[in-house]
């Protein structure tokens, strides 16, 4: 898939569910169904792949970043998308434990979301050398497909939260009981596959593009390889899961651990170099351009 | 000869055992649905069953080694 540009990525996407679709109500409704059934799906597809990055603002409760409380993210947006040439994506903050930053969007229209853990964590020019990396991938393109496979792959896993759920309300038990847990657990087995299948098929990983455009574009190169270090070090140390494995590819650093038996589906998303190379790397850049 | 499993089990790396648990889960699903199919039928169909069996078994096992294909490919092993 790696030769496959993006537009004809998200084609394929959307036709691969509907061709058979289409095929089965032609063989059993005729040519009217058929074509009725083709039109309603392109126009479903259209709808969903041009509401992604809202209903991914919602998913993740953001609310818009004061110009106020945040002065320099704005100009700084402002300033490295101009030097990209690319559309300033706006500021969006989420809580949330976890020191994660990525960003969505399609058509010209991009959303940074940037977590408050984040904010809190990241000095001034460690968060700006994240921004810098995350406006570096949507000058590599990858932005649009990432989004709306983000949110086909996250709903598809969020099934077995459903089934989950399903199991305490009719009586298995509470969350961290056997029995509601293994059916999470029997539930993820089944949804985790086509998940991560969607991620990897789909998705355009461009993190080592970026992470060197973005390294080349700061005065300090060791910033970002310092944010991203202090980044992967705390989620390692005192994060404790909570997050949505077919989400795991937009965020600048892996979330996804392997622990227990039970979260032994993440393996299947990881589609990030292990932030030690990347960080090396970032090193090594930093030593042939002193 | 639980040893021999235990060993194999171990050698296995993560995301090996993510598909090894995702086959059994599917598997666990055509249980349901011969269940189901035998409350419908109202009888025990040895040959519809067995035919639904070989023809799920032989999807599944054909998308798993898909899968399997494809994360050997491309996936990023911890």
């Amino acid at each position: 898939m790696g030769g496959i540009n993006i537009y004809k990525r998200i084609y394929l996407l959307f036709a691969t569910p509907l061709i058979p679709v289409v095929l089965a109500a032609y063989y059993l409704g005729g040519p009217a169904a058929g074509a009725l059934l083709a039109v309603v799906g392109v126009i479903l597809g259209v709808a969903v792949y041009r509401m992604s990055p809202k209903v991914l603002l919602r998913w993740y409760g953001a609310r818009k970043m004061s110009r106020e409380t945040y002065t320099f993210i704005y100009p700084y947006l402002a300033k490295i998308s101009s030097d990209l040439d690319v559309p300033m994506p706006q500021p969006y903050v989420f809580d949330s434990a976890a020191p994660i930053t990525f960003t969505v969007g399609n058509n010209n229209r991009y959303y940074l979301l940037v977590s408050t853990a984040s904010l809190d964590m990241l000095d001034k020019d460690e968060l700006k050398s994240i921004i810098t990396l995350e406006v570096t991938k949507v000058s590599k393109g990858s932005v649009g497909a990432n989004t709306v496979v983000a949110l086909l792959a996250g709903s598809i896993a969020s099934l077995s939260t459903v089934a989950l759920w399903m199991a305490m309300l009719t009586g298995f038990g509470q969350e961290d009981d056997p029995a509601p847990r293994t059916i999470s657990f029997l539930a993820m087995g089944m949804v985790s596959l086509p998940s991560a299948l969607l991620v990897h098929i789909f998705t355009i990983d461009s993190t080592v593009e970026a992470d060197r455009m973005a390294a080349g574009m700061m005065a300090e190169p060791c910033l970002l390889a310092e944010a991203l270090e202090r980044t992967g070090t705390y989620i390692k140390l005192h994060v404790t899961g909570g997050f949505n494995p077919g989400h795991a590819h937009l965020f600048s650093v892996n979330p996804l651990k392997t622990n227990t038996i039970f979260d032994v589906y993440s393996s299947m998303f990881l589609t990030k170099p292990d932030i030690r190379q990347r960080v090396m790397y970032l090193e090594n850049i930093k030593k042939v351009n002193p | 000869m639980f040893a021999l499993i235990t060993d194999i089990y171990n050698a296995l790396q993560h995301w090996q055992k993510a598909l090894l648990f995702s086959f059994v889960s599917y598997a666990m699903l055509l249980f349901g649905i011969i269940v189901a199919i035998t409350f419908i039928l109202k009888d025990f169909n040895f040959l519809v069953v067995t035919g639904l069996t070989f023809i799920y078994m032989s999807t599944l096992f054909v998308g798993i080694l898909v899968a399997r294909k494809m994360f050997k490919k491309r996936l990023i092993e911890e």
